[in-house]
């Protein structure tokens, strides 16, 4: 008995080994944030879905973010195309989607751009715009922040905010401001200090900032996206 | 003779047959143009490699004109590649092996190109070079998927085709078996483009 007890627990073990990776394109979508690799905390994923889900209600464009610990045996670039099939992503009635997927083992991702949105978004300028922000924060394992400032770019420029040529030229000139900036605050705050009482002021400054601030999540129900799907391989990978 | 059992049974068998039939056909025919449609964007995919060349030709010679040996040899196989016209629906296996051999002689030249340019490093910090680089693997990219696309039209086709009913189908469709890609000979080696 007590054998047979120890082989079903065993057992049990191995199938809870076994059940580790999840093919993407046999699940259904839960919304557009799609973290099967589990590397974004509960609020974050509210963040961004929120975020997705707005551009969504704006421009009907559908960006679905899916992380998956490792690619089993396929390519990111096919795993990214039959994902966007399978869910139909973007509009039925535009090709609208994109498809931001990071494999974690593999240090793999890929931004497939919808067959529609290609003429707006180059796979050059897709690059120029995502991959610098993507391989900075995902070396350092900043899924979260990667991914969000990778989608705010892209929503920018989507939405004939900014031109990737502005943003490039950001990236450029970004570490000279931030230099500058770090060493006008170390003199501010060095003169402050000089001024009789100012340390005072310094920590009621301090104490004030520290704020709190929630997350909200959204409803349950089944989700789907809109039907489109129409994805043939534009945009462009990479790693870190 | 229009009382008879045996008539009504046979009308309604032949009634029956001719409606198979006539789906069994239609389905037929929507399956081989998908399959055109299939091609239609692997020629596509390819055509936009090709057109990339000649820009990514230029950027290179400004900085490194004396690599003369890998540019011409890209611009000649870019050139063999569009010498081939392919009529895809009649096309035979050994047609089919002659396009793809044009298309990887473009991609090899290529690969040799991209690893030339590794010893030029103003060259790769070339903006215009770098975005020809990202749209050059993006074309890769569409082109793979494209074939894998075609491929799994042609198999869809030619199992209708060989197939019990759809055999006796095709002889009224008149659809034919079709030629798919065969994996590249030293396989999968689309050129990697690394942007490290």
């Amino acid at each position: 008995m007590k054998r047979l007890f120890l082989i079903f627990v065993f057992s049990l073990a191995i199938f809870g080994c076994g059940e580790g990776e999840k093919d993407p394109t046999q699940e259904k979508p839960t919304g557009f944030v799609n973290d099967y690799a589990d590397v974004l905390s509960d609020s974050e994923e509210d963040k961004l879905e929120s975020k997705l889900v707005g551009w969504q209600k704006d421009t009907t464009n559908e960006l679905a973010v899916i992380t998956v610990s490792s690619l089993n045996g396929k390519t990111i670039e096919e795993l990214a195309v039959d994902i966007g099939r399978a869910w139909e992503v973007g509009s039925s009635e535009k090709d609208n989607g994109i498809i931001f997927l990071i494999a974690i083992e593999d240090r793999e991702f890929r931004v497939e751009i919808g067959d529609d949105l290609q003429g707006d978004l180059t796979d050059g300028e897709a690059f120029r715009l995502i991959d610098p922000v993507f391989k900075s924060n995902f070396k350092d394992g900043k899924y979260y922040e990667g991914l969000d400032e990778g989608t705010d770019r892209l929503i920018s420029v989507l939405n004939g905010e900014r031109t990737v040529a502005e943003i490039a030229k950001e990236d450029e000139i970004n570490w000279v401001v931030i230099v500058i900036i770090i060493v006008i605050i170390i003199v501010i705050l060095f003169l402050i200090c000089l001024i009789p009482g100012g340390s005072d002021v310094l920590l009621a400054v301090g104490a004030a900032s520290l704020g709190s601030s929630g997350g909200s999540s959204s409803g349950g129900g089944g989700f789907s996206f809109g039907g489109g799907g129409g994805f043939s391989g534009g945009g462009f990978s990479g790693g870190w | 003779m229009f009382k008879s059992k045996a008539f009504w049974i046979t009308a309604a068998i032949v009634g029956i047959v001719l409606l198979l039939g006539v789906s069994g056909v239609n389905s037929q025919i929507g399956l081989d143009e998908s399959a055109n449609e299939g091609w239609g964007n692997v020629e596509a995919s390819y055509q936009r490699r090709a057109d990339l060349i000649p820009n990514l030709v230029n950027t290179v010679k400004g900085y490194a004109a004396h690599e003369e040996g890998v540019l011409t040899a890209v611009t000649e196989a870019r050139a063999s590649v569009n010498d081939i016209n392919i009529d895809i629906e009649n096309a035979t296996a050994a047609q089919m092996a002659q396009f793809q051999e044009a298309q990887q002689g473009l991609s090899s030249a290529l690969s040799r190109l991209l690893v030339t340019v590794e010893a030029y490093p103003d060259l790769k910090a070339d903006q215009q070079f770098l975005n020809l680089q990202a749209e050059l693997a993006g074309t890769e990219n569409r082109i793979n998927i494209a074939r894998r696309d075609y491929n799994s039209n042609v198999k869809d086709v030619n199992s209708s085709v060989r197939k019990f009913p759809g055999m006796i189908w095709a002889m009224l469709s008149g659809v034919d078996k079709r030629s798919a890609f065969e994996a590249d000979a030293g396989s999968e080696d689309s050129p990697t483009v690394d942007f490290e």
